[in-house]
């Protein structure tokens, strides 16, 4: 424990004390945010192809917005089962799941939704249409399917207030993706510190110190992955405190997981490298993983590669842009295998990369 | 007998590092593995510390066989690497302490143990400054600290003075002395024969993974000298005395350099006098000789030079 401990700190403070890491550690999620939120969010065409979901609503008389609205073109080709009831009935549909949402007018527009968190995002989007008026309202509706996608992926915005009205553009969506960028940074400053510890000859020394190679390797994933949580606080910080992202709910659960996802992953990599005592071995079972992950997710996820490349082909991350729309695109469930199982498969390819140069230098 | 290697075999793909490679290090000696560079030193250490595996042969330490990683006979060992080892943005301080908990080291002795070494070190005044701002020879002595940190038992040094300024190499050089004083074990590799002359009791010389010699600097050089060699210098070239000093008993070549003349003998010749005789009336400025270096066995036995490889 005490080596543990001791190579923790060493490498912790390796990190912390290095101008460049300090910067990137601080900078890096802040201007993603801003980046990736306004320039990548504006970038972002609304072909979107949406489920259409089943919606009530309550009370309003044809012709007024929310009933043309509903009707139009556009929104009937998002909406199906339009139907206007009364408030008992509306709950009886809500439980028997025959609509997923209701919609309630009156003075103070009210939505009662049911079902998933996605579909009440997509209704809040009606909402948003349905209070603009003239050519706001039009500019609105275009933004609907982008907001939409963004709530879905981030379910952040599920909030009482209009939705997004001070967020710029999208940076909510973007700022979940700061998970997936921190969780990449994990993996790079890991093996960062080991090829840093490998070339300085710092790994000799260690190893022939009385410590199993085990503590010395978790001390040192340790020591990244302190550094990659003090990035996700800045995240929740920054992103809640300028740019007024809602993190409440299940979000911030969500967003342990991914960290701890990255943990288990290297964790398992590693017991499979001391277990079969091969970095080739190690990759082979890594890459068995993640296809079956990516094969476990293709009925949730409806990945369409062609709208992603045009949306982010300035973007040569095309790793990011899998978990962006493979997330966008998949229900909860589908998001969250395809977002792990590319964490997974990254960060125990990042890992095993630092056990062959890690065993090239040692041999 | 504190650590030993025995046929020991170590192959890098197509290339032999350690071939059959033997040794031992007694209790309380320093010694001194000499080889060129390339020669399986590191190889060897590695092996030793257990760091690599080594395809065949028998290792021990402390008097049992090393198997796996050993950790308990790591705990008797201290090694400086070849390279700087140390975290550069931490202190000088904190490194030692971080050594320290490696090797459990309890906490007040730990505290203790940093500041004589320090002391001892010459560090005590930058101890909390970064090391990464350090001389190369304050890097040097800072890593030797960190190997001390237990108080082991074996201490090994793979060649610690690379890069040293003539100051700071004394001053690791009188450490290591010290430390071999206190009762210590030492191993130290080395391609600077000056260095290993000056604090090896005993000495290997090894060359393509192979031990070629071993014994004290004495043994090694009475056993291997085959010749002695006397440079003459002269008031002017003198082109006559070659033939009459080849007539010589025992002079095997003379090489005649501007004023200089080179008389190579065979071993205990003792014909010092006779060549000095015929030498007297073409005017002598200077005579010189110089004794058997472990520089000179290696050529000997190699044909190379112990620096660079170059061949004679």
């Amino acid at each position: 424990m005490r080596a543990f401990a001791a190579t923790f700190r060493a490498g912790f403070l390796y990190l912390w004390r290095q101008p460049v890491s300090v910067l990137v550690m601080t900078l890096f999620p802040i201007l993603l945010i801003f980046v990736l939120g306004n320039a990548l969010g504006a970038l972002m065409a609304n072909d979107y192809d949406i489920e259409p979901i089943p919606v009530a609503y309550l009370s309003g008389e044809a012709g007024t917005p929310l009933y043309t609205f509903l009707t139009d073109e556009e929104g009937a080709s998002r909406f199906i089962a339009l139907r206007r009831v009364p408030a008992e009935e509306a709950d009886a549909l809500l439980r028997a799941g025959e609509v997923d949402a209701v919609i309630s007018e009156g003075e103070e527009t009210r939505i009662l939704y049911g079902g998933s968190a996605r579909n009440a995002a997509l209704v809040r989007g009606i909402v948003e249409g349905y209070r603009q008026t003239g050519a706001a309202a039009a500019k609105a509706f275009e933004r609907q399917p982008q907001t939409a996608a963004r709530l879905l992926l981030a379910e952040v915005s599920v909030r009482t207030d209009a939705v997004g009205s001070h967020i710029p553009a999208a940076i909510d969506y973007y700022a979940v993706t700061m998970m997936v960028m921190i969780s990449l940074f994990s993996g790079l400053s890991g093996v960062d510190l080991f090829h840093k510890n490998l070339m300085s000859e710092l790994s000799i020394r260690v190893h022939a110190a009385p410590v199993p190679r085990r503590t010395v390797i978790l001390g040192t994933m340790a020591a990244s992955l302190t550094v990659s949580f003090t990035q996700l606080l800045i995240t929740f910080a920054v992103s809640a405190g300028v740019y007024g992202v809602y993190w409440g709910g299940r979000v911030p659960l969500i967003l342990l997981t991914f960290l701890l996802m990255v943990v288990f992953s290297q964790m398992l990599c590693l017991t499979l490298f001391l277990a079969v005592g091969s970095h080739e071995a190690v990759t082979g079972i890594t890459q068995g993983l993640f296809w079956l992950l990516t094969f476990f997710s293709k009925g949730y996820v409806q990945m369409d590669f062609g709208a992603a490349e045009k949306v982010f082909q300035y973007i040569p991350n095309a790793l990011a842009q899998t978990v962006i729309f493979g997330a966008a695109y998949g229900g909860d469930e589908g998001k969250m295998m395809f977002a792990l199982g590319f964490l997974l498969a990254l960060s125990t390819a990042l890992c095993g990369l630092s056990f062959v140069l890690g065993r090239r230098r040692l041999a | 007998m504190v650590a030993s290697m025995t046929d020991v075999v170590k192959r890098y793909k197509n290339t032999v590092a350690l071939d059959h490679f033997s040794m031992s290090v007694k209790k309380g000696e320093v010694l001194g593995l000499l080889g060129p560079n390339g020669a399986g030193k590191s190889t060897a250490i590695r092996v030793l510390c257990r760091l690599t595996d080594a395809d065949a042969g028998q290792i021990s330490l402390f008097g049992a066989p090393a198997k796996g990683q050993a950790l308990a006979q790591k705990r008797r060992i201290g090694l400086v690497p070849q390279d700087l080892a140390l975290y550069e943005s931490l202190s000088a301080r904190e490194n030692l302490h971080y050594f320290g908990r490696l090797y459990d080291v309890p906490p007040p002795r730990r505290r203790e143990r940093a500041e004589e070494l320090l002391e001892l070190l010459g560090l005590a005044d930058v101890a909390k400054k970064a090391c990464k701002k350090f001389s190369g020879g304050m890097k040097r002595r800072l890593n030797i600290g960190c190997a001390l940190m237990h108080a082991p038992e074996l201490l090994i040094l793979d060649e610690p003075t690379v890069g040293v300024d003539p100051q700071s190499r004394n001053h690791i050089l009188e450490f290591v002395e010290r430390s071999a004083r206190d009762g210590m074990t030492v191993l130290y590799t080395s391609h600077y024969m000056e260095e290993v002359e000056r604090i090896a009791t005993r000495v290997v010389i090894m060359d393509a993974g192979r031990v070629i010699a071993g014994g004290t600097s004495e043994e090694l050089t009475r056993q291997m000298l085959f010749e002695d060699t006397l440079t003459v210098e002269l008031k002017a070239p003198a082109p006559a005395l070659t033939d009459s000093l080849k007539a010589v008993q025992g002079v095997r070549q003379i090489t005649p350099e501007g004023r200089n003349l080179t008389v190579t003998s065979d071993a205990n010749a003792f014909n010092l006098s006779r060549i000095l005789e015929l030498c007297m009336p073409f005017g002598v400025t200077g005579v010189y000789s110089h004794k058997p270096t472990l520089e000179d066995v290696f050529l000997s036995l190699t044909g190379k030079k112990l620096r660079d490889g170059e061949e004679r």
